[in-house]
């Protein structure tokens, strides 16, 4: 336990990369309420649930063009 | 020369503006500091989750590191990278705005070339902030060691993701909708990789790029022995660019 309290400086920057993304699809997908394929709570759940992917996903085939 | 610049900057500013290139660089970053640290914390979570239980894992070195960074960059991040690439042109010839584009002096090849240039340039630029990373990382957390022909194996892996880039254009210019051109993309590029593991072309096959960065770095394999891939793999790329070229231009927008 010792040793990964130790590494935790390192996690950080890794986590604020991981939550940044979630909010900034989060954000992305609020401020529309437009979205394609699926719905928009679906769409939420899926950014919030799945790390990474979820966000990667919306962005590539959930976000509806401006 | 001048509208393709022009368009290749256009082309950059949509990277950014549609979350694509965001999306790139974000991943890389991810993985980029991830892999070492997921290599020297493996045996410290393995303990947490076997408490009581004495497990044997050997002591993780650098070669752990890279391993997990070479892995990750070869399967996780060239799926995000087909999945986001095969997209370019398809979203521009289904939307009509590529006609717009191509009446505004611009050649068909010209549009294909800087679409692949923008999105090489978001992918080295990406590539290149996440092994820094992985290498400083690597450097604190594993002082001891030194990994032979590093930069020569990142290079093979830079060239193995531009190859890459260039099966996503050319299935995002053959066809019109977006999951058929990436489920094209992944097709094209199991292909290769399918090929490249017949035993007679293996020595000579592009697919080495992605998978001896290993042997590299741990000295085993000699880097003479990927003149060959390395040349295949760019002439590959340029056979790939040059048929999505060739296809646009007789395509009918």
């Amino acid at each position: 336990m010792d040793a990964l309290r130790q590494y935790f400086p390192f996690l950080i920057p890794v986590a604020v990369l991981e939550v940044g993304l979630m909010v900034g699809a989060l954000v992305h997908l609020l401020r529309r309420m437009k979205t394609r394929n699926l719905n928009v709570g679906a769409w939420a759940v899926i950014i919030v649930v799945f790390e990474i992917i979820g966000p990667v996903l919306y962005f590539l085939i959930g976000r509806e063009e401006d | 020369m001048n509208s393709f610049l022009v368009f290749t900057a256009k082309e950059l500013r949509e990277q950014l503006k549609t979350f694509k290139g965001v999306v790139v660089l974000v991943v890389l970053l991810i993985f980029g500091m991830t892999s070492p640290l997921l290599a020297k914390l493996t045996p410290e979570i393995l303990k947490l989750a076997g408490a009581g239980v004495k497990i044997q894992i050997p002591t993780p070195t650098y070669i752990d590191a890279y391993a997990q960074f070479f892995k990750n960059i070869g399967q996780m991040v060239m799926i995000v990278v087909i999945l986001v690439f095969s997209g370019g042109v398809v979203s521009e010839t289904s939307k009509g705005t590529a006609q717009m584009m191509l009446t505004k002096r611009l050649s068909r090849s010209s549009f294909i070339l800087s679409k692949f240039l923008s999105d090489a340039c978001v992918w080295t630029i990406s590539y290149a902030a996440s092994a820094g990373l992985c290498i400083c990382y690597t450097v604190y957390l594993f002082p001891t060691g030194n990994p032979a022909h590093l930069f020569l194996s990142l290079f093979c892996m830079w060239l193995f993701g531009i190859m890459t880039i260039a099966v996503s254009l050319l299935t995002s210019t053959v066809f019109n909708n977006y999951a058929l051109s990436a489920v094209g993309a992944f097709c094209l590029w199991g292909l290769i990789s399918l090929i490249s593991s017949i035993p007679k072309i293996t020595d000579y096959a592009p697919s080495a790029l992605g998978g001896d960065n290993m042997g590299l770095i741990s000295g085993s394999i000699a880097p003479a022995a990927l003149r060959v891939p390395i040349l295949t793999g760019v002439l590959i790329s340029a056979l790939l660019l040059l048929a999505a070229c060739l296809l646009f231009r007789r395509r009918e927008l």
